[in-house]
């Protein structure tokens, strides 16, 4: 067996350890856990979604039926196969509703009249959201997120502990998902 | 274009991480589910009460006579093998990944339709009042149903305690899985070993309960995953 495989099946246990924490209640393992296995999904409904927004869209509902099935999960089994399984259903559902959603649509070479007094709509950019948040928190989910720094990297340039500059990227991610959110 | 590739995957892990905050907030400990070996034990455990009150309470006169008869007994136990069957398939498809296999479900097809031309083996009357059929065939489909509810209950419960992916399928299972077993359970109480009686008092309401079954999965195991989206986009 090479390390390779040796690596993804330790893995793989892992997951599942974090799993049964998990189903026992454990906030910081669900939190690892869903971190860990973001990537893999993406890349899983990737392979079946080719349009970004439904992509985001699947895969939030991916998680959310993640999260409520997870009593149904056997440690004593792999997670992969249980989680695709969900991945596959939900992908699946969604573009079953997508063909029936566009078997009634019908092709329009008119845009439809808008009316006067409507105002255009648009979601905020990252950009203009992250310029509302306060400097600290601004910077911390730049040298995180955009920069790709870790934690211990970006503490050190901010010049605090790392479990402040986890409480401040934190609530850039709050403020973040209520200013592109709502 | 870097830039807006870089963006969009910003913007999704800001979603990522806003949906991982809500879903940490909701988590509470869960019971898991009983491993399928334990609850189909519990299943069959159950088929089993009901199989004794029907030995005591037959109509039959002969039980002890055709239980030497390995017709008799290859014909009902088919049934109770394919009802216990249907019962595991039934509670691996709330589990998501372990859902029977296309082979495992043909194979469980296969040895009913089997089951079902061993009554072919059975005499047939043809000459039989029409009334009469009705009048001794109508109670034996009422017993199909009675027979089948108790475990048809259980079942659905317990597959609905799961995490079904196909509603349908899941009622479908549950409702082989009784339907078949009362068959058996059926053969034992019913004097009448008549092959149309059989194939149309016994088995054919069977058939139908299984339809009906599968409707009712597709109904109540539907859109069980529904989580309230953190406010979303």
């Amino acid at each position: 067996m090479n390390k390779i495989d040796t690596a993804s099946e330790e893995r793989s246990r892992n997951r599942a350890r974090l799993m049964a924490r998990m189903q026992d209640g454990d906030g910081d393992s669900c939190r690892a856990l869903l971190d860990d296995i973001g990537p893999m999904l993406t890349n899983f409904l990737r392979r079946r979604i080719a349009d970004r927004n439904a992509l985001e869209d699947v895969y939030q509902e991916t998680l959310m039926a993640f999260f409520q099935a997870r009593h149904t999960y056997d440690p004593s089994r792999p997670l992969e196969p249980w989680l695709f399984a969900i991945a596959r259903n939900v992908a699946s559902d969604h573009a079953r509703h997508f063909w029936t959603r566009a078997s009634f649509e019908q092709l329009t070479d008119k845009m439809p009249e808008r009316l006067a007094d409507e105002e255009p709509r648009s979601e905020p950019s990252l950009e203009d959201a992250m310029a509302k948040l306060p400097e600290q928190q601004r910077q911390a989910f730049s040298m995180l997120k955009l920069e790709g720094l870790s934690i211990e990297q970006a503490a050190g340039r901010a010049g605090v502990s790392a479990g402040a500059l986890r409480v401040r990227a934190h609530r850039a991610y709050k403020a973040l998902r209520k200013l592109i959110g709502e | 274009m870097s830039e807006i590739a870089n963006s969009q995957q910003s913007d999704h892990e800001v979603r990522h991480h806003a949906l991982v905050e809500h879903l940490v907030a909701e988590l509470r400990p869960v019971r898991r589910l009983w491993p399928v070996r334990v609850r189909l034990a519990i299943w069959i455990a159950i088929e089993a009460g009901v199989l004794l009150w029907v030995i005591r309470n037959t109509q039959r006169t002969d039980l002890a006579q055709q239980l030497r008869n390995p017709w008799y007994l290859f014909g009902a136990g088919s049934f109770a093998a394919a009802g216990a069957i249907g019962a595991a398939f039934a509670l691996r498809s709330a589990i998501p990944g372990r859902e029977p296999h296309r082979i495992e479900l043909g194979l469980l097809v296969v040895l009913t339709v089997a089951s079902a031309l061993l009554l072919l083996h059975q005499p047939i009357n043809l000459v039989m009042p029409i009334g009469t059929f009705i009048h001794e065939g109508l109670p034996c489909a009422f017993g199909i149903a009675m027979f089948a509810s108790l475990p048809l209950l259980v079942l659905f419960w317990a597959v609905r305690r799961g995490a079904p992916l196909a509603g349908g399928a899941g009622g479908a299972l549950a409702g082989a899985a009784a339907f078949l077993f009362s068959f058996a359970l059926m053969r034992v109480n019913c004097p009448i070993d008549e092959g149309l009686h059989l194939f149309m008092w016994h088995f054919l309401p069977a058939l139908i309960g299984v339809a009906l079954s599968a409707g009712a999965g597709f109904l109540l195991f539907r859109k069980r995953f529904r989580v309230d989206p953190p406010s979303s986009r």
